[in-house]
């Protein structure tokens, strides 16, 4: 069957989010066939299903909701290859002023 | 009781929401007269003291106004300062209110008290300011701003609004000057390097962006060029560093400046290991120098199967 947003769960559509971005209610989502897991270290892969996924910037709250996908119109969608495992990244930098190191968002 | 079961755990989410959206979708910008009277009375009376005269406002800046002219009349004399907002009976309140709230609906609390309080809650009151004989209060703000971590910030406007069109302005959770959001080009070399306050300095920065506050920090001359090249979607990229060390951290500070492809927005990123020779080093530094797969704006993605790749497949 198919994997689309409604058959997901409320539950289900909130671990995929990846990573929430600068803008209140912007986010990094994956839609899809594919599988989150996050370790205890807040480390994030992706395993994509035979039907692909996508990683999209979506409203989160419209999505997680009702399941509907409203790009943001920033940063275009990348395409996941089938049957392939990514692991995440986030962008970091220093503050100066805090003397420390801090994620990024965008 | 020792678990709740699935029905109310559904209706703690519901009333979780109710609390949430009666401020944060405006329902409650109108304070309800009736029920606020009647709430105040309430709690005067619980205190020993008769009923004041409710002055209703229309922000917590114009509570200040009605109050000080209040004192003036009856002390003669200015008010020194601002009066102190309670940290009682106010949206403070809504968090422990809508906890024993839940455990009232299903049925685990009943306290009479705390019932007349609930409903004075709702009547959509944000502030007080309580003295024997006057007791002000405004409603709830019209306007609201956050940023992804729920804090307030706007870097168009107040990130908090009154109906009056009073406001109050932050940045990144850090409240700041009107000024500083409204008018950015008014902060000069002297207020910057007047300001001590390390966190209120990091705010300066970025709100004016890197090459602006060290150019007025140290001058035209203040920055250094180390590097410079197009990224693969041919934008430029710049990488600088103080010719001096920063006053305040007595360290140069190494930052490079980027432009998103997607929104044309202009980007500084300040490399954790601030030893970049290069803006392709300093920006590999920011993605703790992993060989990506995919860049979607500040997330990275490495293929498991493709660990080596030059340069990722696709930025966006």
């Amino acid at each position: 069957m198919k994997t689309t947003n409604k058959t997901l769960g409320r539950e289900q559509r909130l671990d995929r989010v990846i990573i929430r971005g600068e803008v209140s209610d912007h986010s990094h989502i994956v839609v899809g066939d594919a599988t989150i897991t996050r370790n205890d270290n807040g480390e994030i892969e992706i395993s994509v299903g035979n039907e692909g996924a996508t990683l999209r910037h979506l409203l989160e709250s419209l999505f997680v909701e009702s399941g509907q996908e409203v790009w943001t119109k920033e940063h275009a969608d990348i395409e996941l290859t089938p049957n392939h495992t990514y692991s995440h990244v986030q962008q970091k930098e220093y503050d100066p002023y805090a003397d420390t190191i801090r994620e990024v968002r965008d | 009781m020792n678990e709740l079961t699935k029905e109310q755990e559904a209706q703690l989410a519901t009333v979780r929401k109710e609390y949430e959206d009666a401020f944060f979708t405006y329902q409650r910008t109108k304070i309800d007269p009736a029920i606020c009277e009647k709430g105040v009375n309430f709690l005067y009376e619980k205190a020993g003291y008769k009923n004041p005269t409710v002055v209703y406002c229309t922000s917590p800046m114009d509570m200040q106004v009605k109050a000080k002219a209040e004192y003036k009349k009856e002390f003669k004399k200015e008010h020194d300062g601002d009066f102190t907002f309670n940290h009682y009976c106010c949206i403070g309140d809504h968090g422990w209110v809508s906890f024993y709230d839940f455990f009232t609906r299903i049925g685990e609390t009943k306290d009479e008290d705390f019932n007349k309080y609930c409903e004075f809650v709702s009547s959509g009151v944000y502030s007080m300011l309580q003295f024997e004989d006057f007791c002000f209060v405004c409603p709830m703000p019209t306007l609201i701003s956050r940023n992804a971590d729920n804090v307030p910030h706007s870097a168009a406007g107040p990130a908090m609004q009154w109906g009056d069109g009073q406001g109050v302005y932050f940045w990144n959770g850090v409240k700041v000057d009107s000024r500083w959001i409204i008018n950015p080009d008014s902060i000069d070399k002297e207020e910057i390097l007047k300001e001590d306050n390390a966190e209120q300095r990091r705010v300066i920065r970025e709100i004016l962006g890197g090459e602006t506050y060290y150019e007025r920090t140290f001058g035209k001359d203040g920055l250094v060029l180390l590097d410079e090249d197009d990224d693969d979607q041919g934008f430029p990229m710049k990488l600088w560093e103080t010719k001096e060390p920063d006053p305040i951290i007595r360290r140069k500070v190494q930052f490079v400046v980027v432009i998103d492809p997607s929104t044309g927005r202009t980007y500084d990123l300040y490399p954790p290991r601030q030893n970049s020779t290069n803006v392709w080093m300093a920006k590999a530094d920011t993605f703790d120098n992993k060989k990506l797969t995919f860049r979607h704006g500040d997330l990275g993605l490495v293929d498991t199967s493709m660990p080596d790749l030059e340069k990722p497949l696709k930025e966006t």
